[in-house]
């Protein structure tokens, strides 16, 4: 993004790191625009979640958000909540539960995920649901990501 | 679409907004920002972000639950600032609206300045004749009902709403939407609450969002379940009373939308009498 007019200061995944961004970006964009393609563009409605990232421990939809008004907030992507260098509980939970197919939809699962165990380290399979219902998969049909997410739950309460 | 070159403002006290709003030729309010991203005003100079003003707090002041425009939905939904049952029921109709990630951007403030037809704010803030405290041309802060603040188009560019008051009542209520999916913008919402003893409501607001004049107060059907018990014949004589206008969309027809009223009026009301 060379030709984009502002930089500014973000907090994302523990970094301090200058963003170049436009005015009107939204988080989605400045985050994709600067590296972080790990955060995925589906609908850009707020419909899918597929951009969400955490502002301040919360999942929330990149698409739904003026990049600037998170200037002073702590931005988490998936790669934030664990990489190749550093796999996170969740992640290895989701691959071992088959939970992922495509896998276009699931850094927003990783990250939705991870503030819901947080919140609630042991949800019920309706209190899964309902903290997930902003995320769309079109391939698993959920069975397999609600196994998930209760073998991520039962690993970091032994951990 | 929205400018590039967007000024942004990020006041940290309220009396540093009436000179950003002489200063700029359009301003406008940002609180989550889900409505300015759905409709992209070109027009829009400068965003004023309410982000910094500390008005995201929940607090019960003896009467009324006071609730910061910059509430979100999920802060309102996991707020223990009051029990008292009208503040349940805004956190039950919140509950409903959007997805959990869409209810961390969306604020009270925000939602009710934008008064989308889908709103599930709406209906809830009406039955409970909420109260709205908001800065005119960002300086004298003035109340008035939620009845007024929509009739008289008080969300004008240059009002900013500060907080909603929800007087704090032991009621009876039930709240429901019509939509596609529980993910989807709701057709409509309706909000039921009332004073209920003895199988009787002793008195009943009704109030539906979605409509073609943006809401309404079903005041007939009110008076018909006033002071006699609830059956199923008076709930069905109630809904009978119903003359609300919709718009068509492409998900349903206007008279389809009419119709459900009715049906979701008996069922709220069932869900009362503990029938459902």
């Amino acid at each position: 993004m060379a030709d984009a007019k502002i930089r500014e200061v973000f907090t994302v995944n523990g970094q301090e790191v200058t963003l170049a961004l436009e005015a009107n970006d939204t988080l989605l964009t400045a985050l994709r625009n600067n590296g972080y393609t790990e955060v995925k563009n589906g609908c850009s409605e707020g419909q899918c979640g597929a951009c969400i990232v955490q502002l301040d421990g919360r999942p929330v939809n990149s698409c739904q958000a003026l990049a600037l008004s998170a200037k002073k907030k702590k931005i988490t992507t998936s790669k934030g909540i664990g990489n190749y260098a550093r796999v996170s509980v969740i992640q290895e939970a989701y691959v071992e539960a088959g939970a992922v197919q495509c896998g276009f939809c699931i850094p927003g699962f990783i990250v939705t995920t991870d503030a819901l165990l947080r919140e609630n380290p042991n949800p019920s399979d309706e209190e899964i649901r309902f903290y997930l219902s902003g995320n769309l998969c079109r391939c698993t049909g959920y069975v397999k990501i609600i196994d998930a997410v209760k073998l991520a739950a039962s690993r970091m309460k032994k951990a | 679409m929205l400018r590039k070159d967007l000024r942004w403002f990020f006041p940290e006290k309220p009396d540093e907004i009436p000179a950003i709003l002489k200063n700029e030729a359009k301003a406008a309010f940002h609180a989550g920002g889900t409505s300015i991203l759905r409709t992209k005003p070109e027009s829009i100079t400068a965003l004023i972000d309410l982000g910094g003003l500390g008005w995201n707090t929940i607090r019960a002041d003896g009467s009324a639950v006071v609730i910061g425009a910059m509430a979100t939905f999920n802060d309102v939904i996991k707020s223990t600032a009051s029990k008292a049952a009208t503040f349940r029921m805004l956190q039950a109709a919140l509950a409903r609206a959007a997805s959990n990630s869409v209810r961390n951007r969306i604020t009270i403030g925000g939602s009710l300045a934008d008064y989308a037809p889908w709103s599930d704010l709406i209906a809830p803030l009406v039955a409970l004749e909420a109260d709205v405290v908001y800065l005119e041309d960002g300086k004298g802060e003035k109340k008035v009902s939620v009845t007024d603040f929509i009739g008289k188009k008080l969300a004008k560019e240059k009002n900013c709403i500060r907080e909603v008051r929800i007087p704090e009542k032991e009621i009876v209520f039930a709240v429901k939407r019509l939509a596609r999916t529980a993910f989807e913008y709701g057709m409509f919402s309706l909000a039921v609450c009332g004073k209920y003893s003895g199988g009787a409501f002793e008195s009943v607001a009704i109030a539906l969002s979605g409509t073609k004049d943006r809401y309404a107060r079903l005041a007939e059907a009110e008076k018909v379940l006033t002071g006699k018990p609830l059956s199923d014949a008076l709930a069905r004589e109630a809904a009978d009373t119903i003359k609300v206008e919709f718009a068509p969309d492409v998900n349903f027809g206007a008279e389809y939308k009419a119709n459900m009223v009715g049906v979701y009026l008996r069922d709220a009301l069932a869900e009362i009498a503990g029938r459902k």
